[in-house]
């Protein structure tokens, strides 16, 4: 295909195909003044005039092929190779992709891909749940270019070899409280508690501050964010046991506007509090109960020990999962329905969403955080009200997940920095958790803007070259040069002109 | 702006001109009084064959009774000679490069200042409704000067040919030598009706300028002929073969021109406009029988 590398050029091709018109218009059919016209009106009538027109003298075709050639000169010919002749785009357009910042992502990534391409992109939406990578896998082609674009990474490990893929993240877009979970410990309770933050976000750090039902402090801790820290995990110890509810407020360096309580009254609808169980299994379902919760419960399948995942019930949630990730918790970790724990996977429609197999194989310190991935959530989204809550119910450990929208965050949706988190997590870490920085906002954001950052695991090879036409055309340019001059250089009949004309 | 007629090197070719038309003329006849022209005068100045209209008194019996053929003899003409040059402005005559007009005007200028010598007296005259005459003019110091003043002052040529007028001048009964300087490219039939006019003591000598765009047509391909006179158009696909047979039309054009004007009693020298006017002259005065 031949492309421009200034395509505005082309527009002098107007004037020029104009002139060259006019010109031959006028070659074409000339007006002579004579003295007379007896003479010709004497042969008119003794000669058949053809009608037929005459053929552009070769000169003339001469002229306008060079024309042609100067103006494409001009607008930079390139030859692009590409190895595919369609693109095909699959769409992971589930609800997480709705979100507004990332809609508008997937569009720019579109046309990112288009542009590239050269040509109308074929978007296919994928089916909902299943692993994408299989389902792209499934759609290759000798003569297809593919791509994946996703809200997160959970189809690179079926990512048929050559494929692009695309990340629509959205940036956290300020500072808030994303987790938070409290655990009984020999001498009292300890809080854990994640607080992620944007790049526009404070850069002198935060205050969490841990308070009870009445208001009285209970902990407090001064946050400092690194430079492209994003997310901060910390731990409070809470001497005194709190005799009712906890909360949890965050106090940013411009005071109010970081009054980010942890959403108590958000998980649980119209004000009611949020209980944070402190003694057994039991009372703690009882209290999500009693607030009207719903919750799901995570448990592994080896004999080990087990894991819980809960979600609160609801209309419509969102956020993200956690996962609290128990040392030594082998085998396959599954996420169950409960109240009534029946040991039925949690599916929607065909779909496994929760599987997480190599989440078992982990073994990280207490209160680290794993998120789960994306296709957890979308069930989590169809399942729970505002929040997800994540239980070793061993170790009487819960976590708390506040969605962004209510924590009134300018951007609502951070699953992918989330999920590509545990992307890492789950291929570099072999056998072991070893904590990594988060990736860089920067990083994200890179990524979804450009394709071919898009899958760092592979980077895409290129696709399309381009070579150079300049000195090809330059060539024929002369060519034709050369052939007018010669044409020129001969006489011809033509040339001699009526007097008077 | 429009090329001069006379200028420097005209001049000076029609003063080189005068010079040698003039010592021969001193020659021949040793008074001023004597013309160049073959006339009725009363030296023998040489044969020429015989037409329909030609005085018997002046057929050479002598000659036809060796060669059986009938010639008639021409004499010196006594300097009782009247010039008139008429000339052609309408608006072909504007066609050519160089135009045919300016040829037209220098011959009648160079004619003038030629004959300005022994000619009784001289007067030009367009061709064309409108124009002023020049003349007569008595032959003297500055009338050269002022014919060729008159000649420039001429406004270019337009519209139609006026042979009509030419005419009168034909008509008189003086001796008299009329120049008609045209292309003659209007239909013949007017001519002949001019020419029929011709009185038996004047000469008739018609001068055809053409351009060479004329004579040698050479453009091909679709064309929209206009009539610089009549205004009418025609479009024809010329090629090589319309304009063999144009030229054989020009041809036969200026053969019944150059019949006419012997079967009156004149001669017809056809010159290019692009010549020359020296050998435009040295053509005219061979050709013309003024030598």
């Amino acid at each position: 295909m031949i492309v421009f590398a200034s395509s505005a050029a082309l527009w002098l091709v107007l004037p020029v195909a104009i002139l060259l018109w006019e010109r031959f218009r006028r070659r074409d059919r000339r007006r002579l003044v004579v003295g007379t016209i007896s003479l010709w009106r004497r042969l008119a009538e003794r000669v058949v005039v053809p009608t037929q027109r005459p053929r552009p003298p070769l000169e003339l075709v001469l002229e306008a092929l060079l024309a042609l050639l100067l103006v494409v000169l001009a607008a930079g010919p390139l030859r692009r190779d590409e190895g595919a002749t369609e693109v095909l785009v699959l769409v992971d357009d589930g609800p997480a992709m709705q979100v507004p910042a990332r809609r508008h992502e997937l569009e720019r990534a579109l046309a990112e891909i288009e542009h590239r391409a050269g040509r109308p992109a074929i978007v296919r939406q994928a089916p909902a749940g299943g692993d994408l990578g299989a389902a792209l896998a499934a759609l290759a082609r000798d003569d297809r270019e593919l791509w994946l674009v996703a809200d997160d990474l959970a189809g690179i490990e079926t990512l048929p070899e050559g494929a692009g893929l695309v990340v629509c993240a959205a940036p956290f877009a300020n500072l808030g409280l994303a987790a938070a979970g409290l655990e009984p410990v020999a001498d009292g309770r300890e809080l854990f508690a994640l607080v992620a933050r944007s790049p526009s976000g404070p850069d002198r750090g935060a205050r969490l501050v841990v308070t009870d039902a009445s208001g009285r402090e209970l902990a407090a801790r001064e946050l400092a964010f690194a430079a492209a820290e994003d997310r901060l995990a910390c731990r409070l110890h809470l001497a005194a046991e709190p005799a009712g509810d906890v909360l949890l407020q965050l106090e940013g360096p411009t005071g109010p506007d970081f009054d980010d309580r942890l959403g108590i009254e958000h998980l649980a609808g119209g004000g009611r509090p949020l209980v944070l169980p402190f003694a057994g299994d039991e009372a703690w379902w009882a209290a999500l109960a009693a607030a009207g919760l719903e919750p799901l419960r995570a448990l592994t399948t080896g004999p080990e020990g087990a894991a819980a995942v809960m979600v609160t019930a609801g209309a419509a949630p969102e956020g993200p999962a956690l996962v609290a990730a128990a040392a030594g918790i082998p085998g396959r970790l599954e996420l169950r329905h409960d109240p009534a724990l029946v040991g039925r996977r949690l599916e929607a429609g065909t779909e496994l969403l929760a599987d997480l197999p190599a989440l078992a194989e982990l073994a990280a310190a207490r209160g680290a955080f794993f998120e789960l991935l994306d296709p957890t959530l979308k069930v989590l989204a169809r399942r729970g009200d505002r929040a997800v809550i994540v239980q070793d119910p061993a170790r009487r450990q819960l976590f708390l997940a506040e969605p962004e929208s209510a924590n009134g965050w300018r951007e609502s949706a951070a699953f992918p920095l989330l999920v590509t988190r545990l992307h890492r997590l789950l291929t570099e870490a072999e056998g072991r958790w070893r904590p990594e920085p988060a990736p860089a906002m920067a990083e994200i954001q890179g990524r979804a803007a450009d394709p071919a950052r898009a899958r760092p695991a592979a980077p895409a090879r290129p696709r399309v070259t381009e070579s150079d036409l300049v000195p090809v055309v330059a060539l024929l340019a002369l060519l034709v040069l050369g052939a007018l001059a010669f044409l020129r250089r001969r006489p011809s009949p033509r040339r001699e002109s009526a007097g008077g004309h | 702006m429009p090329e001069p007629v006379f200028d420097h090197e005209t001049r000076r070719a029609i003063a080189a001109l005068r010079l040698t038309f003039g010592r021969s003329l001193q020659g021949e006849g040793g008074a001023s009084a004597r013309s160049r022209r073959a006339g009725r005068g009363q030296e023998f100045h040489d044969h020429r064959g015989y037409v329909l209209g030609d005085d018997p008194r002046h057929i050479d019996w002598n000659l036809y009774g060796r060669l059986g053929e009938l010639f008639v003899k021409r004499f010196r003409a006594e300097a009782d000679l009247e010039l008139r040059i008429l000339l052609d402005r309408s608006g072909s005559m504007e066609l050519g490069r160089p135009r045919k007009a300016l040829m037209a005007a220098r011959l009648a200028g160079a004619l003038a200042a030629l004959m300005a010598g022994f000619a009784r007296d001289l007067e030009i005259r367009g061709l064309a409704p409108g124009l002023p005459r020049i003349g007569p003019t008595r032959p003297g110091a500055g009338a050269v000067e002022a014919i060729f003043a008159a000649i420039e002052a001429l406004a270019p040529g337009a519209g139609r040919t006026a042979l009509a007028a030419a005419g009168p001048e034909l008509a008189a009964a003086r001796n008299r030598l009329v120049v008609l300087i045209s292309d003659f490219l209007d239909e013949p039939e007017e001519l002949d009706r001019v020419l029929a006019r011709r009185s038996p003591r004047c000469d008739v000598l018609l001068l055809g300028v053409l351009a060479a765009e004329e004579l040698d047509f050479g453009v091909t391909g679709l064309v929209d002929f206009v009539d610089v006179e009549g205004g009418a158009g025609l479009g024809l696909r010329v090629d090589e073969s319309m304009i063999a047979g144009y030229r054989r039309l020009l041809e036969e054009r200026l053969e019944t021109v150059a019949r006419l004007a012997a079967r009156h009693g004149g001669r017809f020298v056809l010159l290019r406009s692009d010549l020359a006017l020296v050998e435009a002259l040295d053509q005219l005065l061979r050709r013309g029988g003024l030598r």
